[in-house]
């Protein structure tokens, strides 16, 4: 297991939070721009020294404040991939991803095979040859995912790793990193200011909010039980996990736990929906409409969000909605009541 | 308004211009000096003259050594002084403080050192070592005069290395040592290069160190600016022409310099 009890001050930025991470399990830590997220990160990986706690990976301790104990990055088991990618611009994509086993003294050419199945892994051998300074930010992006899978470290630590890659190209390499976390038996810290790759990433979300952890918990936790407004607006997007089938007429049938939702497009194998809870509409009774999805709840909780009310509806499955104060008030919603979550087919994005 | 700007924009204009062109007159019309009062069958003779031969060959050798020296010597002090660590500071200033003081107090300073009486010197001579007025006095004078040159600008690039870069080489458990090799020093050789080239081009040219500590041996410490120096004193006709063939190859310097630190040497 991943500790880390942190207590660092930047200037005028205070970050103290606390994070735990089995092996085998990912984290995502989700939070707006200057949450303290990355910062977190580089702690764990040693580039920034701490002032308070500790941080431990199974029995080796990496960090101890009262024992003014602090390994050096290159000594811990852990691989970051950086915002930023921060690739060596003057080597090629491949001897970019052999150089952690070259720094650790593999031969070249064993270092260079293995980096090159990291690479096919990742569906980009064929940008092997290129100089990394030429490539665009998304391959670059892929480029750094090899580089720190390459090494098979024990702590992964992903920072916006998916930021620069094409929506639609995605879920391969979700999966290359799901694998390699399971492989490994790793603990994983998926940073990202995306809710949706959050809840992609990781069956724990932590919610920061000015250097702090300000909620943790599954996906529906956040979103049928958010701590603050802040949590509800940030998680509350509507996102499930399924397998599609395509169906006749253009649209395709996703199953997700227990429950069947219609989209438009055709789509088959493991996929994702997410609905906007702007894009769904609430009533006490079931309504024939053009609609094709249409499911039954309990309301669990109701948090303002400016003129709306964010309405977290439990059933199968879970949705959040958002309607204006007045509306509920008119169908007289509240927690308890039993309502009718309706949303077109077209209002589901698949990844 | 339009006139106005315009007006503004042509004073202003002036005031860079004009300075300009007087630095550039300045240089040039001293240079034009040389080549005006050598016609080319001085300036062929001079190049076949066997003075001029032995010192353009002395200066080469030298002026080559010094710089495979301080290419050797200087990266890896450079890089150290790129780190930040106590006396850093001090450090530095003791090794660019070559560059300001006169090359003549350099040669003071290693004949003191090296010299037969010399703090060093002594236990040398009793392992019968005697550097002064040697071809490795010569080295040696060039390299303290010219290696700060070398050491200032690969400092600063060093310093300058993308921080992130060391950092993502550290969670690649590479070792300073190995990023340095691998990350640091590979997109910066042209630029070291470049910094290496400058301090060629003050290390053919040095005088003052050379003379003091090396003396005036030809074919043994007679280097060119002191062949041309020597010439002046009897025969102005043959100091110019060595004094061109040592303009010709400072010129040819300074545009490898250009052309090696990437950007195209159009004056060629």
């Amino acid at each position: 297991m991943l500790r880390a009890v942190i207590g660092v001050r930047l200037g005028g930025f205070r970050l103290a939070c606390e994070l735990e991470v089995e092996a085998g399990r990912a984290v995502s830590v989700v939070g707006a721009s200057g949450a303290g997220k990355t910062t977190l990160l580089r702690c764990v990986a040693g580039l920034l020294r701490p002032d308070e706690g500790f941080i431990a990976w199974q029995d080796a301790v990496w960090f101890d404040a009262q024992r003014r104990l602090h390994v050096p990055p290159q000594a811990r088991d852990c691989g970051m991939v950086f915002a930023e990618y921060a690739l060596f611009p003057h080597m090629t994509a491949l001897d970019n991803a052999a150089f952690g086993l070259q720094a650790q003294g593999l031969h070249a050419s064993a270092a260079r095979r293995r980096a090159g199945e990291v690479l096919a892994d990742l569906g980009i051998e064929h940008l092997a040859r290129r100089r990394a300074g030429s490539l665009s930010s998304g391959e670059q992006q892929r480029v750094a995912l090899a580089r720190a899978l390459v090494c098979r470290p024990r702590v992964l630590l992903l920072d916006e790793p998916l930021s620069a890659i094409d929506v639609e190209r995605r879920p391969p390499v979700r999966e290359v990193v799901r694998r390699a976390i399971l492989e490994n038996q790793a603990a994983a810290v998926i940073v990202t200011h995306d809710p949706i790759e959050a809840m992609l990433f990781a069956e724990t979300i932590c919610v920061m909010e000015h250097g702090q952890v300000v909620q943790r918990g599954s996906p529906a936790d956040l979103r049928e039980r958010p701590a603050s407004a802040y949590v509800a607006a940030f998680c509350g997007v509507n996102c499930y996990r399924g397998i599609a089938h395509p169906s006749a007429d253009g649209i395709s049938v996703v199953d997700v736990d227990g429950a069947s939702i219609t989209v438009s497009g055709r789509w088959s194998g493991p996929v994702a929906c997410v609905v906007d809870p702007d894009a769904v509409v609430v009533s006490r009774m079931p309504v024939d409409s053009s609609a094709r999805n249409s499911f039954r709840g309990t309301i669990t909780s109701m948090v303002p969000d400016g003129a709306a009310v964010r309405v977290a509806i439990a059933g199968t499955p879970p949705i959040v909605a958002r309607v204006t104060r007045r509306s509920a008030d008119e169908l007289g919603l509240a927690p308890g009541v039993d309502v009718v979550a309706t949303f077109k087919a077209t209002e589901v994005r698949v990844s | 308004m339009h006139v106005r700007a315009r007006a503004r924009d042509g004073v202003l204009g002036a005031a860079i211009i004009v300075p300009s062109a007087i630095g550039v007159l300045f240089i040039a019309l001293s240079l034009a000096a040389l080549l005006v009062h050598l016609s080319p069958r001085q300036l062929g003779a001079a190049f076949e003259s066997p003075i001029v031969h032995q010192a353009l060959g002395l200066s080469l050798r030298t002026s080559l050594a010094s710089t495979l020296i301080i290419a050797v010597f200087g990266t890896p002090l450079a890089a150290v002084l790129a780190t930040p660590f106590r006396g850093r500071g001090a450090l530095e200033t003791l090794v660019t403080l070559p560059v300001v003081l006169p090359p003549v107090v350099g040669g003071l300073a290693l004949l003191l050192a090296f010299g037969r009486m010399g703090l060093l010197g002594k236990a040398l001579s009793l392992v019968g070592i005697s550097l002064p007025f040697t071809t490795a006095a010569v080295i040696m004078a060039q390299v303290f005069v010219s290696a700060p040159l070398y050491i200032t600008v690969a400092r600063s690039l060093f310093a300058h290395a993308d921080r992130r870069l060391l950092e993502a080489a550290a969670t690649l458990h590479a070792s300073r040592t190995y990023t340095l090799w691998r990350v640091v020093l590979p997109p910066l050789v042209p630029a070291l290069a470049g910094g290496l080239i400058l301090a060629w081009a003050r290390a053919l040219g040095e005088f003052g160190a050379t003379i003091t500590f090396a003396g005036n041996l030809p074919g043994v410490t007679q280097t060119m600016p002191i062949a041309v120096y020597m010439a002046a004193q009897t025969d102005l006709g043959s100091a110019i022409a060595v004094a061109v063939a040592l303009m010709i190859l400072s010129y040819a310097a300074l545009v490898a310099v250009r052309y090696v630190a990437g950007e195209r040497a159009r004056l060629v």
